[in-house]
């Protein structure tokens, strides 16, 4: 969806233009929050409590063009703090849920490519949740480190610490341990 | 199993379609049903309100707002400046007596009770950095008689005290601010660097390091972020300043670190 198009539905926000961003931002916030927590009637609460809130508090939002990061915010925000009251984590090793296809077809290449994607997403999954909320801001929807300290109301240098200890664990997976400290 | 080496930019790659595969993998709920709870839930509260520009009253109403919160915390800080300057007791006492009376809690301020720095500052948190709490006393946290001081440079008060999650039971951590949005974390018990010079990640401190040129009998650093940090070696093993909130500069760790032990 075209910026145009998301600060029209936005300023529009009627039941039509809410249901327009719904449909086209569900699936996305619903599998970021899903990571998260492990559960899909939690998820499914979380979301939803999420379009609620960013439909009555939009004008909070200064940049239309980040709609869906805001949104993925909103619900992972509630997403943490119930863990946080929980005193838990979740951790997922469903390995049905990482098939990537069969890791013994294709090319050594490919075959290595998967075994190292599979790597990763085990990483993933055991992320805490605030360095898993500025992995997800980052690299699924592209945000700078200012934009998302700005989502986040925190300062850049916890941004950049969050995200530092992050690929350190990703990469460490992988044996980079030093490309990742090199490059944040 | 054993992978290849790669750049940092390939593992960027890598991470960016491991977690695009990770969520692509979720199938939600249907929409509908989803849609149709939200729809009335937000007829049921309170109607969206459309987007407008404010009026014109409530421009000025908020600037009154403004004004008036500038206001008062131009006179909350005079009447804190009053307490802090080199006359400030004579002062003090005038302006006591022409407002009819001491308050408690400036009382309580000069018994130097221990402020939890944390609290008021959520935007650091030491748990993203490995720390946990480890008590607030000096017997408490293990360290030798002495612990760790009240006040540091006159201004910044402890806050909690930290151990780092792990193995590692030797470092410990006690946070300071100033009440200003200046926040330090001094760290003792750490193992030193190989060398004070260049830039690497340090394991015991947990972040990379660039340092500058080395003072006296100190080494200023700046760390991934951008903060500013000071070590020096000392009887407990190596001992770090480190800015984690505010815009305290490198040089202002070093007056510090005089009164430190």
């Amino acid at each position: 969806m075209d910026r145009d198009r998301l600060q029209s539905l936005l300023e529009q926000n009627d039941r039509q233009a809410q249901k327009e961003l719904f449909e086209h931002y569900y699936r996305r916030t619903y599998a970021v929050v899903y990571r998260m927590v492990g559960s899909r009637e939690l998820a499914e609460d979380f979301t939803q409590e999420a379009f609620i809130k960013a439909f009555q508090n939009r004008s909070q939002l200064r940049d239309p063009g980040k709609f869906g990061a805001w949104l993925a915010v909103i619900a992972t925000n509630l997403a943490r703090n119930h863990l946080k009251r929980e005193k838990k984590l979740y951790f997922s090793d469903d390995p049905a849920a990482l098939n990537t296809g069969s890791a013994a077809a294709g090319t050594e290449e490919q075959v290595m490519r998967k075994l190292e994607l599979e790597q990763v997403r085990r990483a993933i999954r055991r992320l805490p949740p605030e360095q898993y909320q500025v992995v997800v801001l980052q690299y699924y929807y592209d945000l700078k480190l200012e934009d998302i300290a700005a989502l986040l109301k925190v300062n850049l240098g916890t941004v950049k610490s969050r995200l530092f200890r992050a690929r350190q664990k990703l990469a460490r997976e992988l044996g980079t341990i030093d490309g990742a400290e090199e490059s944040i | 199993m054993k992978f290849r080496e790669r750049e940092s930019t390939d593992t960027d790659k890598l991470i960016k379609e491991a977690l695009r595969q990770e969520l692509e993998s979720v199938t939600p709920p249907p929409a509908g049903p989803v849609w149709e709870r939200i729809g009335s839930r937000l007829a049921s509260g309170a109607p969206p309100v459309p987007a407008r520009r404010p009026l014109f009253w409530q421009r000025w109403a908020t600037l009154a707002a403004c004004l008036l919160v500038l206001f008062v915390g131009g006179f909350s800080y005079w009447w804190w400046s009053l307490g802090q300057g080199r006359h400030g007791d004579e002062l003090r006492a005038t302006a006591d007596d022409l407002l009819g009376g001491r308050p408690e809690a400036a009382a309580d301020t000069e018994k130097g009770g221990t402020w939890d720095g944390g609290r008021d500052y959520p935007a650091y948190d030491p748990a993203d950095e490995g720390w946990r709490p480890a008590g607030d006393s000096a017997e408490e946290s293990g360290l030798p008689p002495g612990g760790w001081p009240l006040v540091i440079g006159e201004r910044f008060r402890l806050g909690a005290v930290y151990a780092r999650e792990g193995v590692d039971t030797a470092c410990r951590a006690a946070l300071y601010a100033d009440g200003r949005g200046n926040i330090l974390l001094w760290i003792r018990g750490l193992e030193p660097p190989e060398r004070f010079a260049g830039e690497a990640f340090w394991p015991e401190l947990g972040i990379s390091v660039r340092w500058l040129p080395a003072e006296q009998d100190s080494y200023p650093f700046v760390d991934s972020s951008g903060l500013p940090g000071l070590a020096w070696p000392g009887e407990e093993g190596c001992q770090v300043l480190v800015v984690r909130a505010g815009d305290l500069q490198a040089g202002a760790l070093s007056a510090l670190k005089p009164a430190l032990p």
